[in-house]
């Protein structure tokens, strides 16, 4: 852990204004993670024309710091759009692995929700959130490009609460362990 | 005249203070939470197969062996360009001559199918 | 054009044994129904090499078996919703669609597209195979792109093509036993359908 997150919570608190000192460094960390979402790029289906319309000129994610990035190595937000089918669940959970703290995930519409119009089917995994923690949910079938830049809006008002006090860097959903997947906890890692 | 080097000592600390800033920032900032899976090679999310030795074709070498000589040609022109004012004709037969060695090697060079790219 | 995909037809049926125009052609189309399942590479090589049809769209196949209720997932959908009082309908008795033309019968109707790119033209084959031995000729030696149609058709139906070099499944995930497009596949929840 870099020595600012592990150390300066304990430092801090005893200091006369110490307590302000945390959450001002707080604060310009989130801002610093929240103007510089890098997603990975994970279209699948439909949901990925929308995001990628969602890139281009008219509905700029740019603005938001937003940049898309081909490799997990350089990316802080799996944004996965589309239908995840079983043959695919592997993969995206070896790519999450692959991704350097702090991550986030965003599944942008109903087959990445909850399998969407294909639920029933013999290969759709019903829901991403099955097999990675999910941060936001962004229904539709497909979400327009403004709901998606809104989802991106809430997972940064979400990244504001983050406090390097707790958990330093994980995000609020791997703090709650909803599923352990850093292979430290007794899941071990798995699926 | 020592204030001129003074200045470009400072150019140089500021151009290295910012990258080195920033790279120090990230590391008291950053988590660093290494384990087994995480630092496995990507390979698009399936497991990584195959070699991973790249063969590299020769002629990036050869190209690579031709610039670094006309670079060096290029770096002893430059002295030369800024007093040649002073010393006159003979520098510049001096230079005619170097530039004339150097150029023959180009001309083996180009004739041999050096600079062919394919 | 009419008269180069007439050309092309008659020059097929001329050339092939046992073969004739389909009773329901795809669209307008010419579509040849063969007979002889030892035809088919012959039928291919002459496409591909008299007639101009170098280029294989699609190998696919269509089971006949009809509408089976089914245990499992399909069952699930005609039990009440959890969230809505009232419980959905079952799906209503199904008759056949009008103009298919053709009783429910235990075969797979395989298909093979062609396509002519110089004239613009498409011609379709087609074979019945038993569903219990679904097994016909590769084309892979022929027309490269039939290597991963094959494989498809063998993965979601089970039809073997003979001469494959590599006849494994390609879209389901290894734990996935049975071919799902097949009309009495029952699936069974593996891992990911908690």
């Amino acid at each position: 852990m870099g020595i600012v997150l592990d150390q300066l919570p304990g430092c801090a608190k005893p200091l006369p204004g110490g307590q302000f000192l945390l959450t001002t460094t707080d604060y310009f960390i989130d801002l610093g993670r929240k103007y510089s979402l890098w997603p990975l790029t994970f279209g699948l289906a439909c949901c990925a024309i929308e995001m990628m319309v969602a890139y281009a000129g008219r509905f700029d994610f740019d603005r938001f710091g937003v940049i898309p990035r081909p490799s997990p190595r350089q990316a802080d937000l799996l944004l996965i759009a589309g239908t995840v089918t079983k043959k695919m669940a592997g993969p995206i959970v070896e790519i999450y692995h692959q991704m350097p703290e702090p991550r986030f995930v965003v599944a942008m519409g109903s087959c990445a929700n909850c399998g969407g119009p294909f639920h029933d089917s013999y290969s759709v995994l019903k829901g991403v959130d099955k097999i990675i923690p999910v941060d936001v949910y962004i229904p539709g079938c497909p979400p327009r490009p403004e709901a998606l830049v809104y989802g991106i809006m809430e997972l940064q008002k979400k990244i504001l609460k983050m406090k390097i006090a707790k958990g330093g860097g994980a995000t609020p959903q791997q703090e709650k362990g909803s599923r352990d997947l850093t292979g430290n906890g007794s899941n071990g890692g798995q699926v | 005249m020592l204030s001129a080097y003074v200045v470009i000592f400072l150019f140089v600390a500021a151009g290295i203070a910012f990258g080195a800033g920033a790279l120090i920032a990230a590391k008291l900032l950053r988590p660093s939470l290494p384990y087994a899976r995480k630092l496995t090679t990507y390979e698009c999310g399936i497991k990584p197969t195959g070699s991973t030795e790249v063969k590299l074709n020769i002629r990036f070498y050869v190209f690579a062996l031709l610039f670094v000589i006309f670079d060096v040609e290029i770096l002893f022109v430059y002295p030369w360009a800024v007093t040649v004012k002073e010393v006159g004709l003979l520098a510049l037969g001096e230079m005619g001559i170097f530039l004339s060695i150097l150029f023959l090697g180009l001309a083996y060079a180009w004739r041999k199918g050096a600079l062919v790219w394919e | 054009m009419a008269s180069t995909k007439d050309a092309a037809l008659a020059r097929l049926l001329e050339h092939l044994s046992s073969a004739e125009p389909a009773a329901h052609p795809i669209k307008d189309y010419p579509t040849v129904r063969l007979s002889d399942p030892a035809e088919i590479t012959k039928a291919a090589a002459f496409l591909k090499d008299e007639l101009g049809f170098d280029y294989l769209e699609m190998i696919t196949a269509v089971d006949w078996l009809g509408p089976m209720q089914l245990d499992g997932l399909a069952a699930a959908r005609t039990a009440a919703h959890p969230f809505k009082e009232t419980p959905l309908k079952a799906d209503p008795p199904v008759t056949p669609a009008p103009g298919a033309g053709a009783a429910y019968r235990p075969v797979l109707d395989l298909l093979w597209s062609f396509g002519n790119l110089r004239e613009n033209l498409k011609m379709f084959l087609r074979l019945e195979v038993p569903r219990d031995q679904a097994e016909v000729a590769s084309l892979t030696a022929l027309f490269p792109a039939a290597d991963w149609q094959e494989r498809e058709a063998f993965d979601l139906l089970g039809v073997r093509f003979l001469g494959h070099p590599n006849l494994t499944k390609i879209l389901t995930t290894e734990d996935l036993a049975g071919h799902p497009l097949r009309k009495d596949y029952a699936h069974q929840k593996d891992r990911f359908d908690e």
